[in-house]
């Protein structure tokens, strides 16, 4: 009888490990089946994969060609930098459109409604967070894109002082597609997690600490500033990463806003430009026709690019939440 | 039904307010609120001063439910004043209708008068912003602010902003001092205040609530937390708070209420049963219900 419970106890304790174990053995396989297929491309590419410009997969109907014991077509030659800097650019014009608009949006909705519309404000919140990204993408390219470059970038390219940095502000505008648009569409799709997270954030501020601010004769605006946003900073540092996250990987959206244009930087704010994921998606087709492999190994690469970018940044986003919760903030501390 | 307990006065400059609102008053105990006068005799009493704190046939409530009926009570200043009763018996709800916090629930109405100095806290003068600052609160369970020590101490002056930005230091000091806690805290100033121990937290608690000056302190069973040792430091420091402020306190425990108030008011089921000489209520008590209270046999 005892026997039998403690059979029962190790099978139910190895079952769980087993369960546990899939997260990492998935992550596991993931890696080293990119670094696998990546090898090729990494050892051809070399450095210049992040220096360069140039989009060239080569002669896919020429006899291919044998470079460091790589089999590649004739004159490819692959530069990611615009990608990168595409990804990196529009996720950081999301983050500044989308982060204080999420944490307004959280403090309305948490602080000045009703009960009733708070809780239909969180409603929509979550179905903003739902709707698929080809949606956006859609929207984005025929809608919102076009209704940007028609009434918003004629706006700020004229105002746009002609200075370092700002000049990037200037200049033609385009048709709706290009980087500004794909940075405002980005922004619109983070919105929801960053204002849903700080919201259930906020409400987990306790209510004595908030009347406490109160009771000292504080507005609601002070006692927010002072006392409730202090004690989620943490959390909402981790809600905007999950927000940047998504931004940096976000494909399909930015596959219909950017343009995808390939082989160069954009000229200014509003130039069509292209990004990892987007030109993952729209290369895939292309890719798989070329005979030696290579342009999936280069592929594979970018996967591996962004893949790295986005751990680089949960990383970094845990030693600054480590580091700023050395103050021993309550709660919030978790991305 | 309303239960007279400032009672009627025989002083003089009282009996002016005091007369016509307090039915059913009883004349043998004069002056219940005002233990240094009834010590020191009523012809020795100083000009007797308008209470700080009053309430007037007051009837509040939350939605449907009734939370106090028809309380009518008065505080004077430089006093330290007893709210004793069983929980739900609307201590609380007493108690936040003097800075508005009940006000915060869009359910709670209120009849009858809740006046600070004289005027209604409801009608506007002070603003409700000056009413907190001047009828200040300490809260059950310490709740410093997620910030650092000194800044917890000098948030209420920043917002108010009583003092210049070079002048903080020294206050967050003095406030400090005065509350015991700067020894302990000197050289840990802008640490987080969650490291220190419950006690020390409701000590940065009273500290921030007095940096702003208040008249008057309103203390919702402020050692209910609390180990035996810290409780009476804190009330050793209740007690040096008078006669400048003017301390009501909410408490669970009638040997605290002994120790610290000079008049107690028990209140039951939402009425106002019996006020007084804290001293009479816990050993004389007239109403059956206080004497069941304070024998231990409800609550």
């Amino acid at each position: 009888m005892l026997r039998g419970r403690i059979t029962a106890e190790q099978v139910t304790r190895g079952t769980l490990r087993a369960l546990a174990s899939i997260p990492l053995a998935a992550l596991a396989a993931l890696v080293v089946i990119l670094l696998v297929q990546a090898l090729p491309a990494v050892r051809y590419n070399g450095l210049g994969f992040f220096t360069h410009d140039a989009w060239l997969p080569g002669s896919f109907y020429a006899d291919p060609v044998t470079t460091h014991g790589v089999s590649h077509p004739p004159g490819a030659s692959y530069g990611a930098l615009p990608l990168i800097a595409g990804t990196l650019e529009s996720s950081l014009l999301a983050m500044v459109l989308a982060v204080p608009v999420g944490i307004g949006t959280a403090m309305l909705v948490v602080e000045k409604l009703p009960a009733r519309l708070s809780s239909a404000a969180g409603f929509f919140l979550e179905v903003l967070a739902g709707v698929p990204s080809v949606v956006y993408g859609l929207w984005g390219a025929l809608t919102l894109g076009p209704w940007l470059a028609r009434h918003v970038s004629p706006v700020i390219a004229a105002h746009a002082p002609d200075l370092p940095i700002l000049r990037f502000f200037r200049g033609a505008t385009g048709a709706g597609e290009g980087l500004f648009a794909a940075g405002v569409v980005l922004g619109i799709m983070i919105l929801p997690i960053i204002a849903a997270t700080t919201r259930d954030l906020l409400r987990q501020v306790p209510r004595q600490t908030v009347e406490g601010a109160l009771a000292l004769g504080l507005t609601d605006a002070e006692s927010m500033r002072m006392v409730g946003f202090p004690w989620v900073r943490t959390g909402v540092l981790g809600a905007a990463v999950l927000g940047l996250g998504r931004a940096l990987g976000e494909t399909m959206a930015l596959a219909m806003v950017s343009g995808t244009v390939l082989g160069a930087s954009p000229h200014n704010f509003y130039d069509t430009f292209t990004t990892i994921a987007a030109t993952i998606v729209s290369q895939l087709d292309s890719s798989l026709t070329d005979g030696t492999g290579f342009a999936m190994h280069t592929m594979a690469e970018l996967a591996l690019v962004l893949l790295a970018i986005t751990l680089l940044v949960n990383v970094l986003a845990r030693v600054i939440i480590h580091s700023v919760s050395g103050t021993a903030l309550p709660v919030g501390r978790g991305v | 039904m309303t239960h007279s307990l400032a009672a009627a006065r025989t002083d003089g400059g009282n009996s002016r307010r005091a007369g016509a609102q307090i039915p059913g008053s009883r004349s043998r105990h004069p002056d219940l609120l005002s233990p240094a006068s009834t010590r020191a005799g009523v012809a020795a009493a100083p000009p007797a001063l308008p209470p700080v704190l009053k309430t007037r046939d007051a009837t509040m409530g939350f939605g449907l439910k009734t939370v106090l009926s028809s309380v009518t009570l008065e505080f004077r200043r430089g006093t330290i004043n007893a709210i004793i009763g069983p929980t739900g018996c609307g201590k609380s709800t007493l108690l936040r209708a003097f800075n508005r916090m009940n006000d915060r629930s869009p359910t709670f109405w209120r009849r009858g008068s809740v006046e600070f100095e004289g005027c209604d806290v409801s009608a506007g003068t002070p603003d409700p912003l000056e009413l907190r600052r001047r009828v200040g609160m300490v809260f059950q369970r310490p709740n410093p602010f997620p910030m650092s020590i000194r800044d917890n101490v000098v948030a209420g002056v920043r917002a108010h902003r009583l003092a210049p930005r070079r002048e903080l230091a020294a206050v967050a000091e003095r406030h400090l001092r005065q509350v015991g806690l700067w020894d302990a805290v000197a050289d840990r100033l802008d640490d987080s205040p969650f490291r220190l121990s419950g006690g020390q937290q409701q000590l940065l608690c009273l500290a921030r609530a007095l940096a702003v000056e208040p008249d008057v302190l309103l203390l919702d069973e402020p050692t209910s937390s609390l180990d035996p040792a810290t409780t009476e430091i804190v009330e050793a420091l209740l007690r040096t708070l008078t006669p400048r402020l003017t301390l009501v306190l909410v408490t669970h425990n009638l040997a605290q209420a002994g120790r610290v108030a000079g008049t107690t008011a028990f209140l039951y089921d939402g009425r106002l049963v019996e006020a007084g000489e804290t001293r009479q209520i816990l050993a004389a008590p007239r109403e059956p219900e206080t004497v069941s209270y304070v024998t231990g046999r409800i609550g």
